[in-house]
Parts: C-alpha cells; structure tokens; sequence
C-alpha cells in the first residue's frame, strides 16, 4: 500500500463467518466466532498492525459491520442476534442482530467502548449494508415491537432505529463514522461529519451526487470491487474511473474525499491475495493521488509495468499486466 | 499397526518413458492381513501410490491411520494434460517443477510444453543458437538450456508424466524470425517491404532446410513419440501482402491461402514423420484438409467458431482421427466465482457420433496460457481449478455430483496447503494449515 501512497487500511475484520478479532472484554466472541483458536488476531497482532501501518502513514479503520453480516457473533454472546421464527415455532436459525433488546445496546456499549480505544483512528466504521428483513419479519417480539414503534411494517426504520442507537453509543465515544450508503438511503440521521461509503455498482454517480447534496462526505468504492475478477487487462477499467464524474456543485465536489479499492474475501486468501491485489489497487492509487488530468492508458501502462518489475524487487508476488519480462 | 506397504509390479522396468498407452491400472488392499498395492506398470504403481498418500489422515492423538481399503481403480482417458506457456511468460525451472509434483498428485500424466511462440524463444537451440540469443526475453536468465530441459523431461518421466513440446508454426513465430533471418514471411505494404513480418514463409527451399534440421534436433532432444506442431491462428495478411508469395500461389493454382497453409504443413509433417515421431495438431489444420496421416491426433480448442467443439468433435471422429478436448477448458480465461463448476461439469463425450468415434476421444488438456500469467500467480490460478479437469479425465462417466466433488475437492486443496502448493481457495471457510509465505 505505502508503494502505492494507499493511506488508509479498511479492515473488514469480521463478518457472518468468522470472527477473528479477539476482545478483551468479550473474548467468548472470537472463542466461540473464529474458524480455529489458530485463527485469531489478538491484541498483540492489532498493535502490530496498527503499528505497521502507522510507520508508513496509513490509518487502520475497522469496520464491524452490524446489525446485518454478524452471524459469527452469535455463538460467543447469548441473545445478541435475532431467534428467527417459522410460524409459531422458533427455529435453530438467528438472523441479524437483535434490535429491540436493551442487552443488545449495553453489549454495543461495552463493545465499542473497547474498539474505540482499541483503534486509535478518529473514524471507526459501522456498516449498515444489506440487512435480510426476513429473520426480524418471523420473530413474534420483533413484529410487536415494530408495531409498538409505529414503524407499520416498513422494516427499514427498524433497522434505521438500531443504527441511530448505535451511531448515539459511537458518538459518545467521541468518534466519527463511515456507513455503507444503505445507511443513508434508508433516511437515518446521521451526524453532520459522517462519511458514506457508495459501494452498489450500479447508478452510483446519481448515489455521489445524492449523498453530496445532502451535505454528506463520500467514499467511492463502487467501481473498484478488486474481487470482482476477469479476464484480460482489466485494471484499464479500474484506471479510467473518474470519482467527480457526476452531476454537482463545487461544494459538492469537494465532499468526495476519496475511495477505495476492496478486496472482499470469499475467493481470497494467503494463496492469491497478493497477485490479486497488485497492481490493479495501484491504479486506484494513481487515481486517487494523482491530478485529474492524468489518464492517458498508454502512458499509465508503461508505468505500471515499469511499476511492477519494481514491486517483483522489492518481493511483492504482483501479477503481470501483459506478456512480458522483468530482469530477475 | 503397518509400517510398510507392500508395491506390486508386474512389469517391473524402470527404463522407459511413459507413453500414450501406458496402463495405469491400480488395485489398493488395505486391511488387517493385506496392505498391498499392486499394478501392471509402474506408472499404475505411481498412481496407487498417489492415492494411498491422500487416503492417510492424522487421528487426534498424532497417529497417522488410514481405513481398510479396497480399490480397483483405472484411468477413463488415457491423455490427460496440462498446457503451460513459456513464451508470454517465462517461467523458472522451479515453477515447472513444482507444477509437475502437483499435476502427478492430481494424476494428470502429460505436461503439454508450448514452450516458444510470438513474444519470446526461450528454448536453446543446439543447431541454431542463434534462435535464443535473439529470441528469448534475455538469453542468460530467461532460457531453458539443453540441461533444464533434461532436468524437466526426467521430473516428468519419475511422476508417470509425458512431456509433448510444441513448436507452433507458421504462426506464432515472431521470436524465431530475430535468430534466423530470412525465415518469417516479410510484409508489404503496396508495393515495397513494410518493415513487419508474418508467419514462417512458405515458399523458400531453405525454410524446409531449417525445419528439417531444427525439428532432427527437436526429435532427438524429446523422447515422447509424439510432437505438438502447432498450425493455429495463422493470420495470411501479411502472406497476401507478398508479391512473391501472390506469384508462388499463381504458379502453384492456390485459389485460397488454406491451401498455401496446407502446402507447407504437408511438408512439415513429412519432415517430422521421417524422424519416427506422430504429431499433434491443433484444429485448424483439419478444418483446413491438410492431408493428414491416420494416427494424427487433433486438438480441439476453439469454444463456438467455426462451430460449437461438439460438433467438430464429431467431426474429426468422424473422419477417423483421434482427438483431444481443450476447448472448454482454458483455466487463463478467469472469472469471478467457482468457475471450477461449469468445467467440471464438461461431459467430453457430448457429442452426436457412434461408439467408434466416442473411443476416439483419447482424453484432453487444461490450459493455462502466459499472457497474465507468469511464476507470480501461476499456482493459484491453476490450483484446485485442474483438479476439476484432472477428475473429468479419470474418472468414470457417472461421477459427476457437483456438491459432493466440492467437499472432495475443498478438502483436498486444504491438502495441497499442506503440501505446501499454493492452491488458491473454493469459497469461504479455512484450512488447518494455511499458507505461509517462505
């Protein structure tokens, strides 16, 4: 990353599957969470990280991504997800995290209070993204409570009241926050200094232009799903990206703070994330660092392979661009 | 408690090379009174053995156990290969080596080496050093010397694998026009020389010169019986650019440039013929009706154009040659998600012919061509992905559950960790061993 003036680690440390990240005050989570007690980041392997990072200019973001995308949280902590139900008849299946219980809240309390001081980056980010109304839709204490609310049967104003306590508890820990842009899309209120990030592909010039009118600041991550692989020489299109490209203001313009390349895990690891990742994360690195006028392909292709042969020296397994030779 | 198994050979020879009617057969025993292997070849031996290795597991308290065990078991296709290139990319001698361990463990046994084509010559020629010199990429680190070549040859020999070289021509031969002038087919553009050349010029006496010496090499230095030639993708742009070559077809009555393609394929397998060795072609030059000899085998590459691969299987079988299914099977063509599906449920036989033809279908070779391709991400790209194909060549017919052929195989390239191959992963979830970076 720091080859690539890449300044910010955004690290998606846990989701429905697995749960590395071990907590000093919740260690069932990652006990019970984590593919194998060998597959854990400890306290220890934080610092590093965020040492690491640190040394090289880069900020570590974490993301903990709730209330959807947290099935792996479920086993080390009791009550914290949803029980969904078929008919009248709860069944062994849990959904996203429970919205209507106070233990839930004072979990996230506990649990956030850690990780802000855990992560000394000013921004932690919460998620939000693609949460399956079905589970809280079969749960008969979740319908009444909905009810109760007035929320009628808009589930998204459910979802827009678990965030809303969140953000509360976050902000009370005296940090700021990214969300997905579901967040902002389903109507949350949202403090004036939060960052959304558009990662939904499609439309997402009208999503920039949206967010920006709203007052918001904008992450693009959208057009640079680096997992989303193919054949050929697609880092061009990764390259020809231009994150202003959408109908607004100045004022406007000036809210895109950057982007991100993502690297989502489900067909990645040790074996190919290297390969996988350089160099098509390094036009998003051009992209984002250098002026808008530089977009020439022919003269970034030069570049790049001249860049790669670079990274092979410095022992980086980063793929080829084309057909071609490094001297070893 | 066995601390040895027992290796049953029939025909015990070590000496020669693996060949295309190699019999594989394998019968694995394992119980309280017998813990056998027993096959008519060492190369069955080989692949027994390869199979005893991935039925051994670990008990919790560190003993290596393995279950009683019966197994008859023998290859459905005889031919079943794995193409690398050399030329979009070159790749260490390590990596070659290291593919041939994981082909051997996915029982794969034809290590197909397109080993020079338009960007690089990397091969080193005896007869015409030249062709490195000012082919290869850098002709100090980026060839094969006589000595690897060897080194490869007998890696491959000791894992029952055969290793068929292919020197396409007359195109893809950009790189051998710098070692030998004279040899490429210059371009015109209107009425004088554009600067550019094309494929190998067909109308010389000395190009048949050049071939007849370099393939007398190329025969002697690779000792499987069969050569891959070739004869794809020939571009006649610049052919037709060539006055001289526009008065050769005249002379000759050639209405259309197949038949000036034919001319010299004819010529080339003739030279190759003399030297004892069957050739290998790709599908082009039976879609072009060079006359070819009957124990050609044809490689079937091309997905829909001309037409969908079925149907030129069919074809081919029909006209009596032996084929070799590639087509739907080109591992650099990457995609996101678990690809390793639509090629495993590639059913080769999938065509309209009669049984006759169907025994024609000797088998086929996954692909891994070089132009995104080289030692950085070479591994992951090919593995457990040709383990798909590896299992559609051995297997029965019948084997062909998608579900179950997932578990088999997101357990076996945990294995593969294990071993040490840098297989990438299926879809989410962990191995015990993960990959360490040395």
């Amino acid at each position: 990353m720091a080859f690539n003036k890449f300044n910010v680690l955004h690290w998606h440390i846990v989701d429905d599957h697995s749960f590395p990240y071990q907590s000093a005050t919740f260690p069932e989570l990652s006990k019970e969470g984590a593919y194998s007690h060998a597959h854990v980041y400890t306290q220890t392997d934080v610092k590093i990280v965020l040492e690491y990072a640190c040394i090289r200019g880069i900020r570590v973001i974490p993301v903990f991504d709730t209330p959807g995308h947290t099935n792996s949280w479920g086993p080390g902590q009791k009550d914290l997800l949803t029980p969904c139900y078929k008919g009248a008849v709860k069944i062994d299946n849990f959904g996203p995290v429970n919205p209507i219980l106070n233990t839930t809240y004072e979990f996230m309390s506990k649990f956030f209070k850690e990780t802000s001081q855990v992560f000394p980056d000013k921004y932690i980010h919460l998620g939000g993204d693609k949460v399956d109304f079905t589970c809280w839709k079969s749960n008969p204490d979740v319908a009444e409570f909905v009810q109760q609310q007035g929320f009628g049967q808009d589930y998204k104003k459910l979802e827009s009241y678990h965030i809303q306590k969140l953000i509360d508890i976050v902000s009370s820990a005296n940090k700021g926050y990214m969300v997905w842009q579901e967040v902002f899309d389903n109507g949350v209120k949202l403090k004036e200094d939060t960052i959304v990030e558009i990662w939904i592909q499609s439309n997402y010039a009208i999503e920039l232009q949206k967010v920006t009118e709203a007052g918001y600041t904008a992450v693009l991550a959208a057009p640079w799903y680096l997992d989303y692989i193919s054949y050929g020489q697609d880092w061009k299109k990764y390259y020809t990206v231009e994150p202003l490209d959408f109908v607004g203001n100045k004022t406007q313009k000036d809210l895109v703070i950057g982007g991100s390349a993502a690297l989502w895990g489900k067909f990645v690891d040790a074996t190919n994330i290297s390969p996988r990742l350089w160099l098509r994360a390094s036009t998003v690195g051009e992209r984002l660092w250098s002026p808008q006028n530089v977009r020439n392909l022919d003269d970034a292709y030069s570049r790049l392979t001249e860049h790669r042969c670079r990274m092979l020296r410095r022992g980086i397994a980063a793929q080829p661009l084309y057909a071609g030779y490094c001297e070893m | 408690m066995k601390n040895s198994l027992q290796v049953l050979v029939a025909v015990p020879e070590c000496g020669p090379f693996p060949e295309m009617n190699s019999v594989e057969n394998y019968t694995l025993i394992l119980n309280d009174h017998d813990f056998i292997l027993k096959a008519h070849t060492v190369w069955g031996a080989l692949r027994g053995l390869e199979t005893f290795s991935q039925l051994i597991w670990r008990s919790d308290e560190g003993m290596f156990s393995v279950n009683w065990t019966e197994i008859v078991d023998f290859p459905r296709f005889p031919h079943r290969g794995l193409l690398l290139d050399t030329s979009r990319h070159y790749l260490p001698l390590e990596v070659i080596l290291e593919t041939l361990d994981v082909m051997a463990y996915n029982k794969f046994n034809v290590f197909h080496w397109h080993i020079v084509d338009d960007p690089s010559f990397p091969y080193e020629s005896m007869t015409f050093p030249e062709l490195n010199r000012k082919g290869s990429y850098n002709p100090i680190s980026h060839i094969y010397t006589i000595g690897d070549v060897k080194t490869v040859i007998e890696y491959a020999r000791l894992r029952g694998i055969r290793v068929i070289a292919e020197f396409d021509t007359p195109g893809h031969t950009l790189s051998w026009g710098k070692g030998v002038p004279g040899l490429l087919t210059p371009c015109y553009a209107g009425a004088t020389p554009s600067g550019t050349y094309g494929p190998i010029n067909p109308i010389l006496n000395k190009t048949y010169e050049f071939m007849a010496s370099f393939f007398q090499e190329i025969s002697s230095v690779f000792p499987d019986f069969y050569l891959h030639l070739g004869g794809d993708e020939v571009d006649f742009t610049c052919w037709q650019s060539n006055p001289d070559i526009q008065a050769f077809m005249k002379e000759k009555g050639f209405d259309n440039y197949e038949k000036l393609e034919s001319f010299y394929i004819q010529k080339l397998l003739n030279i190759v013929s003399s030297y004892g060795k069957g050739y290998i072609v790709w599908q082009e030059v039976f879609d072009n009706n060079v006359k070819l000899r009957p124990d050609t085998v044809v490689h079937v590459w091309r997905e829909t154009q001309p037409s969908p691969y079925a149907f030129e299987m069919d074809t081919i079988t029909k006209a009596g040659y032996r084929v070799l299914l590639s087509a739907p099977w080109y591992l650099n063509r990457i995609s996101y998600g678990e690809d390793w599906q639509e090629i495993y449920r590639v059913e080769p036989l999938n065509f309209e012919g009669s049984p006759e033809q169907k025994a024609l279908v000797i088998g086929g070779e996954a692909c891994m061509w070089g132009e995104y391709v080289d030692e950085t991400n070479l591994t992951p790209r090919l593995w457990p992905r040709a383990g798909a194909v590896a299992e559609r060549l051995w297997s029965s017919q019948s084997v062909t559950d998608v579900g179950l052929a997932y578990d088999r195989l997101t357990h076996f390239r945990c294995e593969l960790l294990r071993r040490g191959v840098q297989a990438q992963p299926l879809n989410v979830g962990y191995c015990e061993h993960e990959y360490f970076q040395h």
